[in-house]
């Protein structure tokens, strides 16, 4: 029964994402100004899957917090990015 | 090949290959809807545009200009596009397009508008340059035509989460018009979404412009 419970939860965990939530180190080109820069904010606000969004226009680096078991391609991140008028440069995941 | 070119270098050589939208790009971010407005003694305009994405926006916009005690009223759809966008790590620059087609009324009669212009900008946290060309066409009104150049400065580099404070400097040139040249100081102010501008000219002209965008 035990080991039933086990694989039960094992596969859950398997199925439903990481347990863990996600911080997103979004390096971009040409932010340099707050005002269009709203754009990234707003945008991965919109995400379900974000608990929290910060620029740093001086490292210009954008830092997404993403729920627990909650992911965001690499895919969608490019979309919002470069939908705000900017360009990718990399992302870390930690 | 751009990134071997200085900014700077850049930022002259481009304005004046190329001046009234310049408060802010006439593009903002994708699915985003974006209200401006620009006042003068002589000038008020109101436009209200949607981005379809950074390359493309689609809006509507009212003028008025007023000139020896007459009117004229301009109502017109305006389409611009980016042309051409550097993003590199430490600046933005930007080369715009735009024009629109519709309806123009003053000295009571009912014409047509026609509006085209460009504009080119290049921006780091400290340090703003932008010029524009503007052309007006009104069927019942003297056309105007309108080269613009802005130099600006941050009074401090702001972080994201800070108000923005830039001192601008503004030179207007209007040929065919009584005051061709125009030099304007303006204090410009952002803070999230919102961004305001006043200043007045060295003969006393002053402006007043906003801009929102959601």
């Amino acid at each position: 029964m035990k080991l039933q419970y086990a694989i039960a939860t094992l596969l859950l965990t398997i199925t439903s994402g990481p347990l863990f939530a996600e911080t997103l180190s979004i390096h971009v080109n040409g932010m340099v100004c707050g005002f269009c820069a709203q754009g990234i904010d707003k945008n991965f606000r919109k995400e379900s899957g974000v608990e929290d969004v910060k620029v740093d226009l001086g490292q210009k680096l954008v830092t997404v917090q993403t729920k627990t078991g909650q992911v965001l391609a690499d895919e969608k991140i490019k979309e919002i990015i470069t939908g705000a008028g900017f360009e990718l440069k990399s992302i870390e995941r930690k | 090949m751009t990134k071997k070119l200085s900014p700077w270098i850049l930022g002259f050589v481009m304005p004046w290959a190329m001046s009234t939208n310049l408060i802010a790009h006439p593009i903002a971010y994708k699915g985003s809807i974006s209200l401006m407005s620009m006042n003068s003694r002589d000038m008020n305009e109101i436009y209200t545009h949607y981005s379809f994405s950074p390359r493309l926006s689609l809006g509507a916009k009212f003028l008025r200009i007023e000139e020896r005690k007459k009117e004229s009223y301009s109502v017109f759809p305006q389409l611009s596009v980016l042309l051409h966008r550097w993003n590199q790590e430490n600046f933005q620059a930007n080369i715009y397009a735009y024009g629109g087609f519709g309806a123009n009324k003053a000295n009571d009669k009912t014409g047509t508008t026609v509006f085209y212009g460009g504009e080119a900008d290049i921006e780091d946290r400290r340090f703003y340059l932008s010029t524009s060309f503007q052309g007006l066409r009104l069927s019942e009104f003297r056309d105007h035509h309108t080269l613009k150049a802005r130099a600006g400065v941050a009074a401090y580099v702001a972080e994201y989460t800070e108000p923005a404070v830039w001192g601008i400097f503004q030179y207007e040139w209007h040929p065919g018009a009584e005051m061709k040249h125009q030099f304007t100081p303006i204090v410009r102010i952002f803070y999230k979404n919102a961004l305001l501008e006043t200043g007045s000219s060295i003969k006393g002209d002053w402006l007043l412009n906003f801009m929102i965008h959601y």
